[in-house]
Order: C-alpha cells, then structure tokens, then sequence
C-alpha cells in the first residue's frame, strides 16, 4: 500500500504538534493515539514493509532505552524488584516508554513517507499552485535520498570490481567502510554541484529574471540536502 | 510559446576574450573539438545561461540578445543543453522518462505541446523506454533521453556537450537527422568533442578556426546529412599480424558455457553465452546501445551474477580460476579486472599517487607496484600525482582506474568505454599501452569508438550475433 501525500503530509503536521507544542500529558494522548491509528491504517493492505521496517529501525534503541531507564537509571528511584534481583524503576519504565513511543511515532511517519509515490507526491504539489522552484525544492528529499542509494550500490560494485572486500566478513566489510563512504560523501557534492546548472537549464530554476542569489538559493539548499542526505546514509550504512 | 520570429545574419555571436570569435547563422552546426581539461563544458553552461561567470554572458548574443539580457525562464525555452554526463539530465522526481518529458513540457510550454513531445520520441526512438526509470537506461539510450528532454522545449539553441562519443556511431547520422528536424526553422547547434572533428567529407561553411588551447571550430549547414560510417573493422583487422599469429594457435584463457542473465526489474535477458577467448586476444565488443554489452561485461566480472554451466579462467602459471561465491566476489578481480565509466566511484585515497597503487596493493601484485606510476608518466598523470583525484580534470581523473588497471595487468581485462571523454592525445597513448599488454592476458572492452577499435582489437564480437553453442568466437570474416 503506497499512502497519500495528503495523509503523509496530515500526520507529519499532528505528530510535530504533538511532540512539541502540546504539553507534555496531551501530547502524550495524542501522539500515541496517532500512532495507533496509523499502525491500523497501514495494517490495512500494507505493501509497504512497515512491519519490518519499523523493528529493523526501532528495536535498537527502545529496548536499550526501556532497560536503561527502568532498571539502571539510578535517577529514578526502585519501586519493586524482579525475582529479588533487578530493580524496577517505575517513574524511568514510564519515561523510556515515553522516549519509545515517540521513535515508533517518527518511524511510522518516516515510513508513511517512503510509502508515497513520486509521481503522486508532485502532482500533489503542482495541485496546491506551488511555483516549480519550490516543487522542486519540496522533491529534493525525495530524489537525493534515492540517488545516494542508487549511487551507493555503484560505488559497492566498483571497490569490488577493484578487489575491495566490501561484500566480505564483517571485519573486512568495516575495514572497507572509507572505500564506500569517501567516494558516496564526495562523489554526493560533485554531481550535486553538476547537476544544478542543468536543472537551471531545463527551466527548474526561477521563472523570473535571473539574479545571482536566486542561483545560489537552489545550489545552497541542494548542497544543503546533499550533505544531509549523506550524513543520514553514513549512519545507517550497516547493510553493508 | 512559439519560438520568436527574428531573423538576423548572425543567429548566434560569441565574442568572448582569449576564447575563438564563433558568428554563425541560422541553422548552422557548431563542432568545438579541443584538448581534455581546456574549459569546453564550462564554454557550454556560458552558453546555456547557467554559468556562475555571469559577467561573460554579455559577449553571447542569441538572435541579437545578449544573453544577460534574457530572462531566465526564457533562456529555458531558447536554449536546451545535453551534458556530458547524461545522467544529469534526469531529476528524478517523477518515476518515468515520459514523466520527466511532460515536466520539463509543463515548465516552458512549447508550440506543439503532446504531440511535439510524441514526435520527439518517435524521432529518437524512445517510444519503448517511456515506462523505463530514466535512471536504469543504459548509456546511449540516456544520451538520446537526455537530448529529447532538450528537444521538446524546440530551443533555438541546442548545446551538446560530448555527445556523439557515447552514442552508437550508425545510429549517429539518424540522430544527426532527428535533431535538425526537431529544431525550429531557425534552430542552430553548438556541439563540443573531445576527439574527431568533422571529417573533410562533411560540408564546412569557411575554414576551421584553431587557438591556442587547440580548439579547432567547424561550422557547417545544420541540414547536411551525416555520412553513415564505413565499417572500420574488417580491413584493419585482416591485416594486423598479430591476428593471424593468434588464430587457433593458443588455448583458451576464458572458457564460458551457459552464461544467462536477467534482470527482473526491467526484464532484460542475456544469453545463453558460449563464449572462448585465447590469450593475447583483445576483443572489441561492438552493437546497438541497450543491448546487453556492459551487462555480459559485468557478469563476467562477477559484478552481475550470472548462471552458468561453465566459467574458467587460465592462469599464466596452468591454474584454473572459477568464480567464488558471492562473499568472496572481490577476489574475481585478480583474474577478472573491470575497469568502470565512473572513475568517481572507485577514488577515495588522498593523492593520485596513493590510488594509482591501490588496486595493486588490493591484489597482492606487489612486483608491479611501481608500475602504475610509470603508466601514469606514459598517460601524463605525472603533473598530478601528489593532488587529490578529485582537484584534477575529469579526463586525468578517467585514466587513474585505467593506470591501475593496467598495472595489474590481470588474465582478463575488462573496460566499458574507455576513450569516452579523453582527447586524441589520451587515446593515443591508451591504444599504445593496450597493444603493449602481456601476451599471456586477453581484453575485452565496449567502445564505440570505431578509430580506437581499429587500432586495437583482435577480434570483433557483437553481441546481437552470440548464439548458444557458437563455439569460438573470432575475426567475422
């Protein structure tokens, strides 16, 4: 199931108000009653790997924050003990839970977002009368992500054409790390900085007279994305 | 928006200082042919109006415009420019080429409009590609992409930077045809090459210019048809020693049976592939863009995994190499080394000098470590070798994975498109180190380069005419 713009773009808005300008305890109903009602939302019909997705993302960090909060956070003081061994922390169990519910909350939104079509997204756009710069700009997240992956899976390709053991032992696959990332982080710039110029030129730059600032404004948020974008990908290279 | 009724003398006038003073009419085709690294892709964004040297921009003047005096979003409808890299072109925000077509169409509202942009397609021959990822076209078929994303918007001004190298050379004169059909009545063409100016037997409207930096520009009737190329192959080839020394005469270093390959995404199959190469063979693989010829390049590097009944590789020494599983790939290279387009995607060392013995120092192939900066002098690398890989020209940076390579010198050496982007001086010397290799190595390489492959190859393959069973596979006499 690929989700709407519109739902995406509708559960992004409730989850940042929820998370940051309501007070804490109803910010606390109504992110986690968004949350249950988008897991059933994409319960239904879901093609779009959320399951797997939101465990491979989360799981790494809300089972480490439960047992860190609520057994060894001495901040918060013992309530109970299990099997008369480990402590339980009740007011840190409630904070780590807190803590995970809202990671769930940002993945599922993540999630929603990988699930949009491309091609639905801007039209979407193109729908709400947004200038062509703009639309541009609002895609960018969208296809810098998907050419650093792309360019990811060239670059793994190349260090193993050369001999690299990139697809090796994990020992080995660590050692190779910096023949993937150097030619990724750098390689991102160079052809961001290539590819602004024929944009421009295809006529996705300003509809207005030309002035330098409005160059600079694309090639600026561009880059901006680009080492965004890397620095997203350098931290959760792992696959390989 | 139709396409300005000027007509002037002088279509377009460039006057720009230490650069050749170009004043052409209407309907003219431009050819810059220069040296690597001499500014010829910076000269093409000053003309498309997308340069940072905006100061520049008053020395262009289109139909009598000084370009600076255009407003932007009309340069976008006057002039459309195809990069080097056709890539480029593509932004990606919509899945489709035929999407990426109608965004640029919705952006500049051409005359025309949809059946303009059916013409186009039909013209290029990119009605079977439309539903394709623009992203997973092969190269010649994103360079024709990349044209017709410039070609709808009718410009008056189409600016190709390096095209022609990458494009099938008979397809060339239909494409040639195309673009002059497309363009509107007054539509010229600026074009750039690294290598092969306009052969004599094109119609030239004046002498050609040559300047300092060697750039040599011809102009001539943008309606003159293109010659189709004369097969290059067979006469060189017949005629070359060395080719008759190997006929029959060596056992074979690759021996392949069976090979398949297909890709689920695109449903594209290669195969079954029965393939033989001696020792000493450097085999030209040759055909139409898209139809599988990096793709067995690749399955032979184990960088695509192929089935097959058989895949042997003979070492100098009378050991036979088989392909490793998959977690072992990379160990393929020391007997199977594939050189990619993108020399970007393998640098990540400091220095030239550093990278240039990585791929042996990767390899084990300590007894040949000084020999990647001998090769780097050969192919004049020598001034780069203690600068990053990435502060120098793009055409010094191509020959960095190339050196290494060569240094190696593995069994089986496997390039895909190697002159593309280097200048004449480049390829020279290139032909003389490929035509130096060992005897007891075979190379395979894609080029569409008919000069290059006539000064190299042994033996033709064409990919359309591999069979099952074909047995051995040589000179197409």
């Amino acid at each position: 199931m690929s989700f709407r713009p519109a739902v995406a773009g509708a559960a992004t808005i409730v989850s940042i108000v929820s998370l940051f300008l309501l007070s804490p305890r109803w910010g606390g109903i109504v992110y986690t009653a968004l949350l249950i009602v988008l897991l059933l939302l994409a319960r239904r019909g879901d093609r779009s790997r959320l399951g797997p997705r939101l465990i491979a993302w989360t799981a790494p960090f809300i089972m480490p924050l439960i047992v860190v909060h609520g057994v060894l956070n001495a901040q918060f003081p013992v309530t109970s003990w299990w099997l008369d061994m480990i402590p339980i922390r009740s007011a840190g169990l409630t904070f780590g839970s807190d803590l995970a519910v809202r990671i769930l909350l940002f993945s599922v939104v993540a999630a929603y977002w990988l699930s949009v079509d491309r091609d639905a997204m801007v039209e979407a756009l193109i729908r709400l009368r947004l200038p062509t710069p703009l639309i541009m700009l609002a895609m960018q997240g969208f296809v810098m992500g998907r050419l650093v992956q792309e360019r990811i899976q060239a670059i793994h390709l190349a260090q193993r054409a050369r001999g690299i053991p990139v697809s090796a032992s994990l020992a080995q696959r660590i050692a190779s790390m910096p023949a993937l990332l150097v030619p990724v982080v750098v390689g991102t710039f160079v052809e961001a900085e290539a590819r602004v110029p024929v944009l421009l030129a295809h006529g996705y730059g300003r509809l207005e007279p030309s002035t330098r600032s409005a160059r600079l404004e694309l090639r600026t948020v561009i880059l901006g994305l680009a080492m965004l974008v890397c620095l997203a990908f350098a931290m959760t290279v792992d696959q390989y | 928006m139709s396409s300005p009724a000027i007509v002037c003398q002088a279509a377009l006038r460039i006057e720009l200082p230490d650069y050749p003073a170009i004043v052409a009419p209407a309907r003219t085709h431009i050819v810059v042919t220069g040296p690597s690294g001499t500014g010829k892709s910076a000269f093409c964004l000053l003309l498309a109006g997308v340069s940072d040297e905006t100061e520049h921009e008053t020395h262009v003047r289109l139909f009598g415009d000084p370009l600076n005096k255009i407003p932007f979003g009309e340069r976008a409808r006057r002039i459309g420019l195809v990069p080097s890299d056709p890539f480029l072109a593509f932004t990606g925000i919509k899945r489709t080429l035929l999407g990426e077509l109608e965004m640029i169409q919705r952006l500049v509202e051409p005359a025309g409009g949809r059946s303009f942009l059916e013409h186009v397609v039909r013209r290029l021959d990119l009605a079977d590609h439309l539903d394709r990822d623009p992203f997973t076209l092969s190269g010649g078929e994103a360079v024709r992409a990349a044209l017709a994303m410039a070609l709808v918007k009718r410009p008056l001004l189409l600016v190709l930077d390096q095209m022609h190298e990458q494009i099938d050379p008979a397809a060339l004169p239909r494409i040639l045809a195309g673009i002059a059909e497309l363009l509107p009545a007054t539509g010229l063409v600026f074009e750039t090459r690294s290598r092969g100016a306009l052969s004599s037997s094109t119609t030239q409207q004046g002498e050609p210019v040559t300047d300092e930096r060697g750039w040599r520009v011809d102009l001539r009737s943008l309606d003159a048809s293109e010659a189709a190329p004369a097969d290059p192959f067979a006469a060189p080839l017949r005629s070359r020693p060395d080719v008759e020394h190997l006929e029959g005469t060596r056992p074979p270093l690759l021996w392949i049976e069976g090979l398949r390959h297909r890709y689920p995404s695109s449903g594209f199959s290669l195969g079954p592939v029965d393939l033989q190469v001696a020792a000493g063979e450097r085999i030209a693989m040759v055909g139409p863009n898209g139809s599988g010829k990096s793709t067995l390049l690749k399955c032979l590097a184990l960088l695509e995994r192929p089935s097959f009944g058989r895949m042997e590789i003979s070492g100098a020494d009378a050991s036979i190499a088989t392909p490793p599983p998959e977690r072992q790939a990379h160990r393929w290279a020391a007997h199977a080394l594939y050189c990619f387009q993108r020399p970007e995607d393998q640098l990540y060392l400091s220095s030239v000098r550093e990278e240039l013995a990585e791929t042996s120092r990767l390899l084990g192939v300590a007894a040949t470590s000084g020999a990647a900066t001998q090769l780097a002098q050969l192919l004049g690398l020598e001034p780069y070798l203690d600068r990053s890989p990435y502060d120098i020209p793009r055409s010094a940076r191509r020959l960095i994975p190339l050196a290494g390579a060569l240094a190696v010198d593995p069994p089986l050496l496997l390039l895909d498109e190697p002159t593309v982007g280097l200048d004449d001086a480049q390829v020279a010397c290139l032909i003389e180190l490929l035509n130096e290799r060992r005897r007891a190595g075979a190379t395979i390489f894609i080029s569409h380069d008919q000069t290059f492959i006539a000064a190299v190859a042994t033996n033709l393959l064409d990919i359309r005419e591999l069979q099952p069973h074909q047995g051995h596979l040589s000179n197409p006499d």
